[in-house]
């Protein structure tokens, strides 16, 4: 299993956490980032991402190295998934195992940040009035 | 010299294609390959400002020379995770 994956399948949480957790760590964080159903006000049917696939690949395995160097965490698994992801299923899956909530918790908040900073990675809204839009990242 | 030019998400809706090649002097830089990019698609201006340069899976200064023969992906700011 890796550590870092990009995948076109629904993420396999409860594989992910079956590798998960070593008998050091007292804390184990999952999150899942799921898709939503409104988008400031409006309806979604659906989210499609899309990537640079080989670029997402490496800085998402960059983003897994600074954190673990910046939070002392033990094992980082860190999966984002591509294509269609209907309402309610996850688009990201984030699993941190240290020996402390403290940083298992700050590790996932800055993995998640990063992520949406440098991951080239897009999402697209499909809305239930029929209509479509490209998620507006933040600007650098 | 020939510039191959990844595109994506939005940018890539408007021109219609995933790759397309510019024709850029020597030494043009990534603000030239924009400028030529609003030039030959004038559908892109707006967004072209926040748009970042890849080069061999890094992000890459727009104010830097490009180098021949690379590939270089435009990266519109990123809405993943």
């Amino acid at each position: 299993m890796e550590w870092v994956k990009l995948t076109y399948t629904p993420l396999p949480v409860e594989e992910v956490l079956r590798q998960s957790g070593r008998p050091d760590c007292g804390a184990l964080v999952t999150f899942l980032g799921v898709s939503r159903n409104h988008h400031k006000g409006r309806e979604v049917r659906t989210l499609f991402y899309e990537a640079h696939e080989s670029m997402a690949q490496k800085k998402l395995e960059q983003v897994r190295q600074e954190a673990m160097e910046k939070y002392s965490v033990r094992q980082v698994f860190l999966w984002h998934r591509l294509g269609e992801v209907p309402v309610g299923e996850a688009s990201l899956l984030v699993v941190v195992a240290a020996p402390h909530r403290r940083e298992a918790l700050e590790a996932v908040a800055y993995m998640i940040d990063r992520i949406k900073e440098d991951v080239p990675i897009w999402k697209k809204e499909f809305f239930c009035d029929g209509q479509a839009e490209w998620v507006e990242g933040e600007h650098h | 010299m020939d510039v191959k030019i990844q595109l994506f998400a939005l940018l890539r809706e408007i021109v219609g294609q995933e790759t397309i090649t510019l024709s850029l002097p020597e030494g043009a830089t990534g603000e030239d390959l924009k400028r030529e990019l609003t030039r030959q698609y004038p559908n892109l201006k707006p967004h072209l400002p926040s748009v970042r340069l890849a080069l061999e899976d890094e992000f890459y200064p727009a104010h830097l020379p490009l180098p021949k023969g690379k590939e270089i992906a435009l990266i519109p700011p990123v809405s993943g995770g």
